[in-house]
């Protein structure tokens, strides 16, 4: 039975030869027991480093909460714009944002142009999850605009036109449409355009809160340069959002070929000039056609919110700046030149903003700071001036886009009026790439030491 | 350290041929066996010092266990044969020596772990679950698995077929 079977294992074990230990087993065992422990250690350090950066990258690059919708606005002192690419997004609506700044997106499969929003509660930067239609191309005109209450986002959209694309971005990409996104409830509302080749931007200003103007030409289908491949044929239309569909404008309201580089609107006043320092008035309340001079050449006319004035900086020659200036804004059916009257010595001065009542005016200054990396360089910078003593004082420290002003329309001109807090510079997210590559070196690492004191044990 | 290096010399004098035979009994080899008896003691040294009372059983788990994983990392490696890898010594039991050797040989190792606990260490179930770290269920059922194999192998052991 079960004996018999104890007993053959014992007769089979028996014939087993007698032998001696070796003598240095037990130093063996202690050197693979030090062995160990010295693997264990590093095995255990590698994780919680691991455990660490992996922990730090993911609170770095985590989605932004959204901001308190209803926060109160705030304008940040500075702007940043050395922006990490793995800036998070938001995670939904971001709120009401002061400005805008396109900036490359980085995944771990690829990168790609994006756009990060500062929301106007807090200050916070994050990209935006714009539809994938949205035309992020840095090349374009007129390439976004918020709403003076930064609640609403304008850009174009890309599409497929009823021909032949003629493309004009640089990914071959053809822009077909408008679209706003609602800051607050992540709406989007989109607008087609009728094309056959595509169009190619240039108007992108809200002229109140609600209320959009865009503008366009049409390419053509053949090939050129743009002057051969740009219809001439222009209109402006306005997009009132509450109430849905955008409308052609009269084409004697603006001026055939108005744009973001010399078109300005406060609370639903439009002022667009061209070269010949004629200026036209897009007024809802006043419809009638107004068109005027200046007695000098300026760039863009920045009306007050009482619609009375306007801010302006005349150019000079030799200089990007000038002094800045007022002047009154002519009635309707005067065809009058009016005169600037200066304010603001100087050739410091690039353009008005906006005013923020009806005595103070946000103006770009171009200030020389010293840059420990650059040197020294003249940045923009937001003074707010007093029309009626003329003294200013610093509201953000940089404006960094000083360049062109095409681009201040990615600022909400409505809220420069609100308190100024100190800013905090963004996170710069680490890499998700190089975890990924720190992580498969820590596991090789690790997979090498499990090897080895596996290969001890064995 | 000298205190554990002196216990450990002199449980090594007094039970080294005892598990080496075990050992062999897991293996089926001599070298192996005294490999794998090598290893589980050079192994052993580092929990010496926490041993509490007999170290013999913990080493025979070490010894047990070692041989399951070092089986489990050679089957890919190796290809498996007919013939024995030695031969045994001709005397009177020698042929059935070599049939039983043989029938070990077809077990798995958790088998052959369960037989040669349960019937050369005499241990219990509950003993042998925990050498193996197995639940008493399976040691059960891996020990009628297992006899019914030697069975098969061996028709003179058909009386032993019965869990005792």
């Amino acid at each position: 039975m079960a004996t018999d079977l104890h007993d053959r294992l014992r007769d089979l074990a028996a014939r087993t030869p007698s032998a001696s230990p070796p003598a240095n087993l037990w130093d063996r065992g202690l050197r693979r027991h030090r062995a160990t422990q010295v693997g264990r250690a590093v095995a255990a350090v590698v994780l919680v480093a691991l455990v660490g950066v992996g922990g730090w990258t993911w609170h770095e690059t985590r989605p932004v909460e959204p901001a308190d919708t209803h926060g109160s606005a705030h304008v940040p002192d500075r702007f940043f714009y050395h922006l990490s690419p793995w800036t998070a997004g938001f995670d939904g609506p971001p709120g009401p944002l002061v400005t805008v700044l396109p900036s490359q997106r980085k995944t771990v499969f690829g990168s790609d142009e994006g756009l990060v929003g500062v929301t106007a509660s807090s200050g916070t930067y994050g990209f935006l999850d714009l539809p994938g239609d949205a035309a992020l191309s840095p090349t374009l005109d007129a390439q976004f605009a918020i709403s003076p209450d930064g609640r609403r986002l304008a850009f174009w959209t890309t599409g497929a036109p009823s021909g032949a694309p003629n493309t004009v971005l640089e990914n071959g990409l053809t822009l077909t449409g408008v679209a706003t996104y609602d800051t607050v409830t992540g709406q989007v509302r989109r607008t087609h355009l009728t094309t056959g080749h595509g169009i190619a931007s240039r108007l992108l200003l809200w002229a109140d809160n609600d209320t959009l103007l865009f503008g366009y030409a049409q390419i053509l289908g053949r090939d050129g340069s743009e002057n051969e491949t740009t219809s001439h044929v222009a209109g402006t239309e306005v997009w009132d959002q509450p109430s849905g569909s955008p409308t052609l404008l009269p084409t004697d309201s603006l001026p055939t070929f108005a744009d973001n580089f010399s078109t300005r609107a406060t609370t639903g006043l439009v002022v667009s000039g061209s070269l010949s320092r004629t200026w036209w008035v897009l007024d809802p309340q006043q419809p009638a056609r107004r068109v005027f001079r200046t007695d000098q050449q300026a760039d863009l006319l920045v009306p007050s919110p009482d619609h009375r004035r306007v801010a302006a900086v005349p150019e000079q020659q030799n200089s990007n700046g000038g002094p800045l200036v007022i002047a009154a804004l002519p009635g309707a059916g005067s065809h009058a030149t009016v005169k600037f009257r200066t304010i603001l010595d100087g050739q410091d001065w690039y353009r008005p903003l906006v005013w923020t009542d009806s005595d103070h005016v946000a103006a770009l200054r171009g200030i020389e700071v010293h840059d420990p990396d650059g040197g020294p360089h003249i940045a923009g910078r937001i003074d707010l001036v007093d029309v009626r003593t003329g003294s200013s004082r610093p509201l953000v420290a940089e404006w960094g886009t000083h360049g062109t002003n095409d681009s201040d329309t990615w600022l909400a001109s409505g809220l420069l009026g609100a308190p100024v807090v100190h800013a905090h510079p963004p996170p710069t997210p680490t890499s998700p790439r190089l975890l990924l590559g720190i992580c498969g070196v820590g596991l090789l690492v690790a997979l090498f030491l499990w090897r080895a004191t596996r290969g001890r044990r064995a | 350290v000298a205190a554990g290096r002196k216990d450990f010399e002199a449980f090594l004098a007094a039970r080294y041929d005892a598990l080496l035979r075990t050992a062999y009994l897991l293996t089926g080899d001599h070298h192996d066996a005294e490999d794998l008896l090598q290893q589980s003691l050079v192994r052993a040294v580092g929990a010496w010092k926490r041993i509490d009372g007999d170290p013999e059983p913990y080493v025979r788990t070490i010894l047990v266990r070692q041989n399951i994983s070092r089986w489990r990392g050679r089957r890919w490696r190796e290809l498996p044969t007919d013939s024995l890898p030695e031969t045994l010594v001709s005397d009177e039991g020698t042929e059935d020596r070599v049939a039983l050797h043989r029938a070990l040989g077809s077990l798995a190792p958790r088998q052959r772990a369960v037989i040669v606990l349960r019937y050369y260490e005499d241990l219990t179930e509950a003993q042998t679950a925990e050498v193996l770290g197995i639940a008493v269920g399976t040691v059960k059922s891996q020990t009628r698995d297992a006899l019914r194999r030697l069975r098969d192998v061996l028709p003179g052991l058909a009386d032993v077929l019965v869990s005792p």
